[in-house]
């Protein structure tokens, strides 16, 4: 089956509970058949959004098209949207193939229709041994699966997932990452998909939004939001980052806090906000740079990482590829760090 | 579950109060049944099967029972979703009033039926007002089933409305997502799944109404005594305790039967699976 996703737009939608805004000035375009990531930290807005578009919530302002027609008046079972949630929620009282007939059975299809496609679905998901199972019989993963099959079952445009794979431990995490985005592929379904963790966000999205307290702080590919983050929030949310304090400028660069002048890759040097380094960006070099001492040594197999404080007193974690037999350095060596110029990132904020 | 002797040891204590003061008692009277003076003996249990009263009683019991339960869960059920769509604290005070008849004794809110019920009672008089002849509620099977079911209907309430706060709303926001109207998730999902809590309240209901003394001794008529007063007519005018003790065990059989008869209905059925007697 492939079905063509449905483009999604948010307009500055704003959502409050009495006093509190839960979501403002929420604007996104999703694209027919795009991968869209929310990620943020917990009671960041995230389920609001998505369930504002399911219709579970009714927004306070602001508008929700599906292909250009708002779907302000269309009740949720009349929008068409597939929804894997958090805590898998399958009907305790139903079998897995119960389960993943109700949507089907909810659109008058046919008896045999209806058996062939929830076993299809369920075939997808690889657990079509399991069809007579009661819910409470499953595993966390299976019931994952099931909560999938069901959503995807009547093979709508836009499927919505709330965190999908939080309850589940890191291996099996991993796996079913890796068959939702292979899913998606194949389909060829809208997705968006909110999690808190960063590296799936990264792993599954063709773009992402970096959310907090309501907000967009970013949006842009995975790629985009890791080289060049727009604040502090989203550099410290995405990745390792080391994060310095700038206190004012001279003409030839940056006053940074305990590494002191810093050229920066831009025409102007920023006098205030932040320097962001990713560690992979920091080297050590046998001359010239800024001496540091190593505190902590952190052997990652392909990688082995530092932390080094400069003799200024800024703490930085660098990360060095593992080349040869060569053995790390040892807490209290004395180094030379430098940075790659071109990476170095000014937050504003 | 852990069944180490220590953990047993707890059950200890009310094994002993329920051995001692119900079934003991119980093994006493069911033993009257075939027990008299002269040892062993058939012959209440002859007596009872030849008794038409009795065998007419027995059945008005059943029926009484029966029609009672349905009409309290089909009013209950309504009235505990409503309270489960309401706020918290709308639905504390709510219960508060639900229960505030348990506050008056049984006799006396028999009795007030009689003022409601009477020949001279506010229905009769208003009926008067209008024009209408007086219609013969009180001292009929009627007023017993009334007045049995305002005082079992808050207790169906409760059941329901504690099975309805178990969902989990979420389960009817699922279903709707999937594609189910508002009357859909309601049939499909939030009605399979208070099932087993309305039947837990009708079988309460039917088993208490099977033992209602007050109320049919004040408002039925001679027509409408249930197998209570019977038993209570043996024990205290007729001094016949081998008849009453039959009669009990009877009533003790047919709940039994009446329990085992639902549990074979809802064999396998899910709905019922939390409920104790439906596997
Ligand atoms: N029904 C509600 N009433 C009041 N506040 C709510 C309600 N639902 C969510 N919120 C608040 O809105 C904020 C965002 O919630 P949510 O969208 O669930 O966050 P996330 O999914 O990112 O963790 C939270 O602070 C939460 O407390
Ligand atoms: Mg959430």
């Amino acid at each position: 089956m492939v079905v063509n996703g449905a483009a999604i737009e948010f307009k500055k939608v704003r959502k409050t509970y009495g006093n509190f805004v839960a979501l403002e000035s929420f604007s996104m375009n999703v694209a027919a058949g795009e991968f869209m990531t929310l990620l943020g930290p917990s009671g960041s807005g995230k389920t609001t959004a998505l369930n504002s578009l399911a219709g579970f919530t009714d927004i306070t302002s602001g508008d929700i098209l599906i292909d250009g027609v708002s779907i302000a008046r269309v009740p949720t079972e009349k929008r068409n949207i597939g929804m894997v949630f958090q805590n898998y929620s399958l009907f305790p009282h139903r079998n897995v193939l119960g389960n993943v007939a109700f949507p089907l059975e909810m659109r008058g299809v046919g008896r045999a229709e209806i058996r062939k496609r929830s076993l299809k679905a369920l075939e997808i998901v690889r657990l079509g041994g399991l069809a007579e199972r009661m819910p409470h019989e499953l595993s966390g993963g299976q019931k994952q699966r099931v909560a999938f099959a069901r959503a995807i079952v009547f093979e709508p445009r836009v499927l919505l997932m709330d965190e999908p794979l939080g309850a589940l431990d890191l291996k099996l995490r991993e796996a079913m990452q890796l068959e939702i985005k292979q899913y998606q592929q194949q389909i060829g379904c809208t997705v968006i998909y909110v999690t808190h963790d960063q590296g799936e966000a990264l792993t599954l999205s063709d773009r992402l939004a970096v959310m907090d307290k309501g907000l967009i702080r970013q949006l842009g590919t995975p790629q985009d939001l890791y080289d060049r983050p727009n604040s502090r929030f989203v550099a410290e949310f995405i990745g390792l980052n080391n994060i310095i304090k700038i206190s004012g400028s001279k003409h030839d660069g940056a006053i940074v806090d305990g590494l002191g002048v810093i050229r920066f890759p831009s025409e102007i040097q920023p006098s205030q906000g932040y320097l962001s380094v990713r560690p992979e960006h920091i080297r050590r070099t046998p001359t010239g740079g800024h001496p540091a001492i190593v505190r902590q040594a952190v052997f990652l197999g392909d990688a082995v990482r530092y932390v080094v404080e400069t003799r200024n007193g800024a703490e930085l974690t660098l990360a060095e590829p593992r080349s040869g037999e060569n053995s790390s350095l040892d807490p209290g060596s004395e180094i030379a760090i430098s940075f790659e110029e071109n990476r170095l990132i000014h937050l504003p904020e | 579950m852990k069944n180490r002797p220590t953990t047993l040891l707890l059950l200890l204590p009310a094994a002993l109060l329920v051995g001692l003061l119900f079934v003991l008692p119980i093994l006493g009277v069911l033993s009257l049944s075939v027990y008299g003076d002269s040892g062993f003996t058939l012959g209440p249990i002859r007596e009872l099967v030849g008794s038409r009263v009795s065998l007419v009683v027995l059945e008005r019991t059943f029926w009484q029972a029966l029609t009672v339960s349905v009409i309290c869960v089909v009013l209950g059920y309504p009235a505990a979703f409503f309270m489960s769509g309401l706020s918290t604290k709308l639905r504390a005070y709510l219960v508060y009033l639900i229960l505030l008849p348990f506050w008056i004794s049984i006799l006396v809110r028999t009795y007030t039926w009689i003022i409601i019920l009477g020949r001279e009672g506010i229905i009769n008089r208003t009926l008067a007002a209008f024009g209408f002849s007086p219609v013969q509620i009180l001292y009929t099977d009627l007023a017993v089933r009334i007045a049995m079911v305002q005082i079992l209907l808050p207790i169906v309430v409760l059941t329901c409305l504690a099975s309805m706060l178990d969902i989990d709303k979420g389960l009817v926001k699922t279903a709707r997502s999937l594609g189910a109207t508002p009357t859909q998730a309601f049939v499909k999902v939030f009605l399979p799944l208070s099932l087993s809590g309305a039947a837990t309240g009708g079988i309460i209901c039917f088993i208490l109404c099977l033992g209602f003394y007050v109320t049919p001794a004040l408002l039925g008529g001679r027509r409408s005594i249930l197998i209570s007063n019977l038993i209570d007519i043996q024990v205290h005018q007729s001094l016949n305790w081998g008849f009453a003790a039959a009669l009990a065990t009877a009533l003790l059989i047919i709940t039994l039967a009446c329990l085992a008869l639902f549990r074979l209905l809802t064999r396998g059925r899910t709905e019922f699976s939390s409920l104790g007697v439906g596997r």
